[in-house]
């Protein structure tokens, strides 16, 4: 399911929200084409598409080693049978979810930082040329990361776990 | 609840695999879905993070990205999507259930106040003394 479709509510509970301009997508076949399609010949080869057999497998679904705008609209069959396949694998790696009362397993990841906020604190007044500092600080804000435990002891840590699809 | 809570609670979006790719096992076929490949790179899933929270209107929340060997989503179960509440002695004080059914919100919010309460003070009679008499 989406976090998008999940997080519009979420977000509205935590933010107020204005109401969003809709504006038409592209196809999921108008957006592969136009990014893989080099030779403009309506289909896309396994050399155009480069992203790995398991992601071009799983679109190419007539198997004939081209992705067309027919194996978009095809029946979901395939789709039926990837799910499944996904499910099979995923319970095979299922692994116990911490219960309330356990420790919370710790991690430390990279903290996504928006090019805005990078831009901003690389523009701090430095004695180096600005250009050289500014790309150093802007470098440096976009490694930083965030140790889970680090918040013991100081606060409570709501975890949202999600992606965009 | 960022509005209410976002003082004394720090909220952390855990940006994890894609549920949904276009390219993936389960492609989303909604209208208006999203239409993103699975990245191939941690830059990849990187770089979707920041437009799914610029685009979702997120960015006062802070978030971290997930590794492509996707040890935090395993670790904690949670594709889709799953909420918990982390409490400051560092265990969990919630565990929400697995998205999208058990995503819910408001068990969130009813667990962060429950977890801000103050402790209740000790209300236990003392023990009578031994040889009163009434």
């Amino acid at each position: 399911m989406m976090f998008g479709a999940i997080a519009f509510p979420l977000a509205l509970l935590f933010f107020q929200q204005e109401t969003p301009v809709s504006v038409s997508p592209p196809t999921v076949w108008e957006l592969l084409q136009s990014k893989y399609d080099t030779d403009q010949d309506s289909k896309i080869s396994s050399e155009e598409h480069g992203r790995g057999l398991g992601a071009f497998s799983n679109l190419d679904a007539d198997g004939d080693g081209f992705i067309t705008q027919t194996d978009l609209e095809a029946p979901t069959g395939g789709a039926s049978r990837r799910s499944q396949e996904r499910e099979n694998k995923m319970r095979n790696q299922r692994v116990a979810p911490p219960k309330v009362g356990e420790l919370a397993p710790d991690f430390e990841l990279r903290v996504l930082v928006h090019e805005e906020k990078a831009e901003n604190s690389s523009k701090k007044a430095s004695s180096q040329p600005r250009n050289v500092k500014a790309a150093k600080e802007k470098e440096e804000v976009k490694a930083k990361t965030i140790l889970l435990s680090s918040f013991a002891g100081e606060k409570p840590v709501a975890l949202i776990f999600g992606s965009y699809t | 609840m960022f509005d209410l809570y976002g003082e004394e609670v720090q909220f952390l979006v855990v940006y994890i695999a894609e549920a949904h790719a276009l390219d993936g096992v389960s492609p989303n076929t909604m209208l208006n879905a999203p239409l993103v490949e699975e990245p191939i790179s941690f830059e990849e899933r990187y770089a979707i993070a920041g437009t799914c929270m610029v685009g979702l209107s997120l960015q006062r929340l802070a978030a971290v990205v997930d590794g492509m060997d996707n040890a935090v989503d395993r670790n904690y179960q949670a594709q889709p999507n799953r909420l918990y509440l982390v409490g400051k002695d560092g265990n969990i004080a919630y565990a929400g259930g697995r998205g999208p059914r058990g995503f819910n919100p408001f068990e969130l919010e009813q667990a962060i106040r429950k977890e801000l309460q103050p402790p209740k003070p000790n209300l236990e009679a003392p023990a009578p003394e031994v040889g009163a008499k009434n």
